[in-house]
């Protein structure tokens, strides 16, 4: 399906990667199934209109409550907008059904996620061949070994998540995520749950990646790993309020649209929705 | 998702919760051990009814007093009191039943014997010496009984081996007398019959099935009728017919006679029923199957019960491994790959306790075949529908739970904690 392009940021790119149009998600129904009055329904995402490009490193920011995660959900295909049309690395995916999404995040998306949600009793490279377990790829345990020792963790292989520490085992989920040779890789708050010199160690694997030319989304609400991206998408109530490179940010060249929109309550609830 | 992968995660979780899987198998196991245990009762029961029927003599015809009954043979107290000797006699004529080889009347009941300080409560039967041949039996110590006996009433009588050893303990009975005592009432006087041993039977050797047919006294059927019982109807008249082929016609002669010498034209109000062998085999073997169901169904029951168990462990465990599920699907699991997961692993738990079953309920009908005196057959069908049922029952109670687990959404999954 054609998408109209957004306002580009990086020009004369004919096929986008992520191509948002839109994208609008409410939580509770129109019949009040949420609400407590009648009509009553709570936007996530209030129309949000995103491109990210092959190859580029971008920070999702934004503080709780501003829709960050649904965006990060949508983007990763573990859940369908309302309105809207996601168009992921050339596939339509925003009227897909379950198993079809589940085949389309086992191909495009790597996950990243804040608790590692490593399977416990199962070894790293068990762990990271799980991807292309359901690919009923027969050389899996190899190519795992290959992603284990990409991520420098070539000799723990054989280890269980219990027997390595925070950070290796984030390590092992990042391998986890790289072993499908996936489109976009998904970190949501990866530095989340760990020490700030061990989440440094994992931001500088994730500059690494991006040199090497993956595409990096990192959803975060710490301003100090957004820094660290190419480009950063600030969110507040839904809504996408500043869409800049991290320099034109950190120079003070661009400011977000509507700062004062901070004290805002974290969603608004809209009546007669 | 590749079946050997499926099946190592499914061993893999029932290893990480083994006093829980043990639980669970435990469950099934003990509904599979009891349909196993049940039904090879059940079988057993079913052989020795068999067994006993077969044994009752060759190629037996048996005219019984009242109208055609469904049960199995009549009580010897009660029923009718339609057959008489007459009746015999009326058979026994020449060319009355062409193809009877031999027929005999028989007048029993039961009676108190008593000898010395023995006594036991045993069969009394009234016939004529073609009872060894019609009833299948052998002499083992003395003679039977003879002809002239017969029409002297003599006070002779030829016991069972099981009745043997209940009154002489042992000792040799040929010659030995024993006494057959009669009240007519609580307060009445003790009227006593004396008969002498003159021949044991040898062992039929069913003694434990549903009647000993070794604990018996039989006598001259004038004695009987003349001394012992007071009457001339008799129980049963046992016709023994010259080849399995020719039993159904002399089943029919047998009919035509007696209808003949009762005044009746209509076969279907006859006072007495003729019963063939298999007349009784199939019967018998049909109450047998009855109760075989029976026992299989008390036995589903706790198999029910376990399968449930097994229900309610998946529920358990696809609750407890709701973010396993959503890291899974997230991951690029279908709902087929989730459904397979957890319906192999409450197949592989009821299969197991299946197997384990399958062990117990023999080791089970081994003691109850050896220790009581119910006979107990494991058949090799019996084991095999125990573990299919088993992985079937797997398959049915699992199937709510990983249609729960497929089913789950990857987000509402992951963000439990």
């Amino acid at each position: 399906m054609a998408v109209e392009a957004p306002p580009p940021l990086i020009a004369g790119r004919p096929i986008p990667l992520v191509a948002m149009r839109g994208i609008v998600k409410r939580y509770g129904s129109a019949d009040g199934s949420l609400g407590a009055a009648g009509s009553t329904a709570v936007y996530a995402l209030r129309g949000i209109d995103l491109r990210i490009d092959r190859g580029e490193f971008v920070a999702i920011v934004g503080p709780s409550g501003s829709g960050k995660s649904t965006l990060m959900n949508i983007l990763g295909c573990l859940d369908v907008a309302d309105r809207g049309v996601y168009v992921l690395a050339g596939v339509d995916v925003s009227q897909l059904g379950d198993d079809a999404l589940a085949s389309v995040r086992n191909r495009f998306v790597g996950f990243i996620f804040q608790q590692w949600n490593l399977l416990a009793r199962t070894s790293a490279v068990d762990n990271v061949a799980l991807p292309l377990a359901y690919r009923g790829d027969r050389d899996r345990r190899r190519k795992a070994l290959v992603a284990l020792k990409a991520v420098g963790l070539a000799e723990r292989g054989t280890h269980r998540p219990n027997q390595l520490s925070g950070g290796e085992q984030q390590r092992v989920a990042i391998a986890r995520a790289l072993v499908t040779q996936p489109a976009i890789l998904l970190a949501d708050e990866p530095t989340g749950s760990l020490d700030s010199a061990t989440g440094a160690g994992i931001m500088r694997l994730f500059s690494r990646l991006h040199e090497s030319g993956r595409t990096v989304i990192v959803v975060t609400h710490d301003s100090h790993v957004a820094d660290l991206a190419q480009r950063q998408v600030h969110l507040l109530d839904g809504q996408i309020v500043l869409d800049a490179p991290t320099e034109a940010i950190r120079s003070g060249r661009v400011t977000a649209s509507i700062p004062a929109a901070r004290s805002l309550p974290a969603m608004s609830r809209v009546a007669g929705a | 998702m590749p079946i050997l992968e499926t099946l190592r995660t499914a061993f893999g979780a029932t290893a990480a919760n083994k006093l829980r899987a043990a639980l669970t198998i435990l469950g099934i196991l003990v509904g599979v051990a009891a349909v196993i245990g049940m039904v090879s009762v059940g079988e057993g029961a079913s052989a020795a009814i068999s067994n006993t029927l077969q044994g009752l003599g060759t190629n037996l015809v048996l005219v019984s007093p009242g109208g055609v009954s469904t049960g199995l043979v009549r009580g010897a107290g009660g029923g009718a009191t339609t057959l008489t000797l007459d009746d015999v006699t009326a058979l026994q004529a020449a060319g009355a039943v062409g193809d009877a080889a031999a027929i005999e009347p028989e007048l029993s009941g039961r009676v108190q014997v008593v000898v010395g300080g023995s006594n036991t409560n045993t069969s009394v039967t009234g016939t004529t010496p073609a009872y060894l041949a019609v009833r299948n039996w052998t002499i083992a110590q003395g003679a039977f009984f003879t002809d002239s006996d017969v029409s002297s009433s003599a006070s002779v009588a030829v016991i069972g081996a099981t009745t043997a050893t209940n009154l002489f303990n042992g000792g040799d009975p040929v010659g030995q007398y024993i006494n057959l005592n009669f009240s007519a009432g609580r307060n009445a006087p003790v009227r006593t019959v004396r008969l002498q041993v003159v021949g044991v039977f040898r062992s039929k050797g069913t003694a434990g099935g549903f009647f000993n047919q070794d604990d018996q006294v039989v006598v001259p059927v004038t004695t009987a009728a003349q001394r012992v019982f007071g009457r001339t109807n008799v129980s049963t008249i046992a016709v023994s017919a010259t080849s399995q082929d020719t039993m159904s016609k002399v089943q029919l002669e047998v009919t035509q006679v007696l209808l003949g010498t009762h005044h009746i034209g209509d076969p279907t109000q006859a006072d007495f029923s003729v019963q063939t062998q298999q007349d009784l085999l199939s019967a018998a073997t049909s109450s047998a199957s009855t109760f075989t169901i029976l026992l299989a169904a008390i036995g589903s029951i706790s198999l029910l019960v376990g399968g449930i168990g097994i229900m309610n462990i998946m529920l358990v465990s696809v609750t407890e491994r709701t973010r396993e599920i959503g890291l899974r699907k997230a991951l690029g699991a279908r709902r087929s790959d989730i459904l397979g997961q957890f319906l192999v692993e409450a197949v592989f738990l009821t299969t197991l306790g299946g197997i384990a079953g399958a062990i117990v309920g023999i080791l089970v009908s081994v003691a109850i075949a050896n220790l009581t005196v119910v006979q107990a057959t494991v058949t090799p069908v019996s084991l095999l529908v125990a573990v299919g049922v088993s992985a079937a029952v797997g398959l049915v109670f699992g199937l709510y739970p990983a249609r729960r687990a497929a089913r789950l959404q990857p987000i509402v999954a992951l963000r439990t904690e």
